[in-house]
């Protein structure tokens, strides 16, 4: 797959793949980073983000043609056996409604949805996992159904209780801890999605495919 | 082992290190100390890699040593003292038990590390003890009564000093910046504005970021976001509102503004150390110029930048009408003699 480099700072590239947001490159992306890791590479940091893999190298260090020489050469496989994440899902738990998603009534009334259709609607979809960042755990969600598309509060809240699973425009999230935060609340999940001793942090990965289940 | 309390409750000081890499695919961010210079010429001087200082955000800290240790004070002058004599920066020093270490508030800057010879053994949080006080990640926001450690003390040392360090005071008001991937999408008459007139810090501040003040960023075709992707410390965001946004140590990783500058990573370090009101001068260099800028900085800051200080001295003494000679040399701790013989001397 073709990709232009971009500086994103001094010390920071971006391998930018595409301009829109498709699963395709994104699988495309979380497989290269796959490949990546513990390969002889001396970076400071490399992730996936929607579009882009982006690392931080220490420019005393390494230059940037090597880097970037480094990744047109890379073999990378498609053979889905060796996709990893592709193939992990993961179904979440929600309480949806009252105190657990404190926006479904207005929801309700701006979509012009029951309670009933729009947790029908919410659980019944598949969402793949583009990217983690935000905050630490929280993913990015693509495959909202259209008919759920509504717009953030107007002013956000202050605090969003952990565990909150949350629509705003396009896209459906679930908050792993305690923040701020200006997409509305439909329900809340017990499973702890960020716990900061675990050396793989976070439980939702790039490339996941997640099912939320009304409990 | 116990190494020193605090006294106050300061306003904000941090236990920071390098950062914290290779977890930004979970979402983490990288914290670290904000001026890298200072905090990695302070621990370069004791001879330390990659270990936990404090970094004191606008000055007020006092703490107290529970042990002998050797310190070295880097970054902004918050006028230190031991046990309220003035102490240099930028050097070594010998710090004995009880003595009271202090800071007031900043002279030239914003942020001033107190390194450890062997280092600060806190809390690791993925690898490092930086600490992000939203995420609860890393060390510790310092508070009264806490203590911290080390993890073997080392209270000897030969006196050092370093011979070049960055001058906080006398920095002009250009700061170097490279362009961002979203540049070309801005107006012409925005790009005049960018390196013909000059922005300032607003109160808005925090280690995840600055907002600046300043004529408005305005994009040409009038589109601004973008679909969100990577960002790092020092990349200057433009959000709808047209105000410049600098992204500090504690920022996302992943950012949906589009990125128009980024302040290459030497001069990050003087910018992490500018207070609200202070003025910027956007100074563009290619990627190369920066590249080559960073290795001299490098090559002055860490390539036998360190000296050391003789202080021995010798005096002579008249007592009950006898002579004696005295002879100090801090090369060997306290040590003090007199016609030659060693003697203790207790604190």
């Amino acid at each position: 797959m073709k990709f232009k480099v971009q500086d994103i700072s001094d010390c920071t590239l971006a391998f930018n793949f595409s301009n829109s947001i498709d699963e395709k490159t994104n699988q495309y992306i979380n497989l290269l980073f796959e490949s990546l890791i513990g390969s002889d590479l001396d970076l400071l940091s490399i992730y996936p983000t929607y579009n882009s893999l982006i690392a931080t190298y220490n420019p005393i260090k390494t230059q940037k043609k090597d880097i970037v020489y480094f990744i047109k050469n890379l073999t990378v496989s498609t053979d889905k056996k060796n996709h990893k994440t592709d193939q992990l899902y993961l179904e979440i738990p929600v309480k949806y409604g009252g105190q657990n998603g404190p926006d479904l009534g207005s929801i309700s009334r701006i979509l012009s949805l029951s309670e009933d259709q729009i947790i029908e609607i919410h659980s019944s979809t598949i969402y793949y996992v583009f990217m983690i960042g935000f905050s630490p755990g929280f993913p990015y969600l693509g495959g909202l159904d259209n008919r759920l598309e509504c717009p953030r509060l107007s002013t956000p809240r202050v605090e969003v209780q952990a565990g909150s699973v949350a629509i705003a425009d396009k896209q459906t999230g679930i908050y792993p801890s305690k923040s701020s935060g200006g997409w509305r609340i439909i329900g809340n999940t017990s499973l702890k999605l960020f716990d900061k001793k675990l050396e793989n942090p976070s439980l939702i990965k790039p490339g996941m495919k997640i099912k939320f289940t009304p409990l | 082992m116990k190494i020193l309390k605090v006294l106050n409750n300061p306003i904000f000081s941090s236990i920071q290190d390098t950062g914290r890499f290779g977890f930004e695919n979970h979402g983490v961010p990288n914290s670290g100390a904000g001026d890298t210079l200072s905090y990695r010429l302070g621990n370069y001087l004791l001879g330390n890699d990659n270990v936990s200082s404090i970094e004191i955000i606008y000055g007020s800290l006092e703490i107290e040593f529970i042990s002998d240790c050797v310190i070295a004070i880097t970054g902004s002058d918050m006028n230190p003292k031991v046990n309220s004599i003035p102490v240099k920066m930028w050097e070594t020093i010998q710090i004995i038990k009880d003595d009271i270490l202090s800071f007031s508030s900043s002279n030239n800057g914003l942020r001033s590390y107190i390194s450890v010879k062997g280092g600060f053994s806190t809390n690791q949080t993925m690898n490092s003890s930086s600490t992000h006080t939203n995420f609860n990640l890393g060390g510790k926001k310092l508070k009264i009564n806490d203590y911290l450690h080390v993890d073997s003390n080392i209270d000897n040392s030969l006196h050092k000093k370093l011979r070049f360090y960055p001058d906080y005071y006398h920095n002009d008001k250009k700061f170097d910046v490279i362009k961002g991937p979203e540049f070309e999408n801005l107006t012409d008459k925005s790009k005049k504005i960018l390196f013909n007139s000059s922005f300032k810090l607003s109160n808005r501040m925090s280690r995840t970021g600055i907002v600046l003040d300043g004529n408005k960023i305005e994009f040409s075709r009038g589109f601004s976001d973008i679909i969100s992707d990577g960002t790092y410390k020092g990349v200057i965001q433009v959000p709808n509102d047209g105000k410049l946004y600098v992204l500090m140590e504690d920022s996302q990783r992943i950012g949906g503004y589009p990125r128009i500058l980024s302040f290459t990573s030497y001069s990050l370090s003087y910018i992490s150390q500018l207070m609200p009101k202070d003025e910027i001068i956007f100074n563009l260099i290619s990627l190369e110029e920066a590249h080559e800028k960073g290795k001299n900085i490098e090559k002055n800051f860490f390539g036998n930048n360190i000296t050391e200080i003789d202080d021995s001295s010798v005096f002579n003494l008249s007592y009950n009408n006898k002579e004696f000679i005295v002879a100090t040399n801090k090369k060997h701790k306290n040590s003090v003699t007199i016609n030659g013989k060693p003697i203790k001397l207790e604190f």
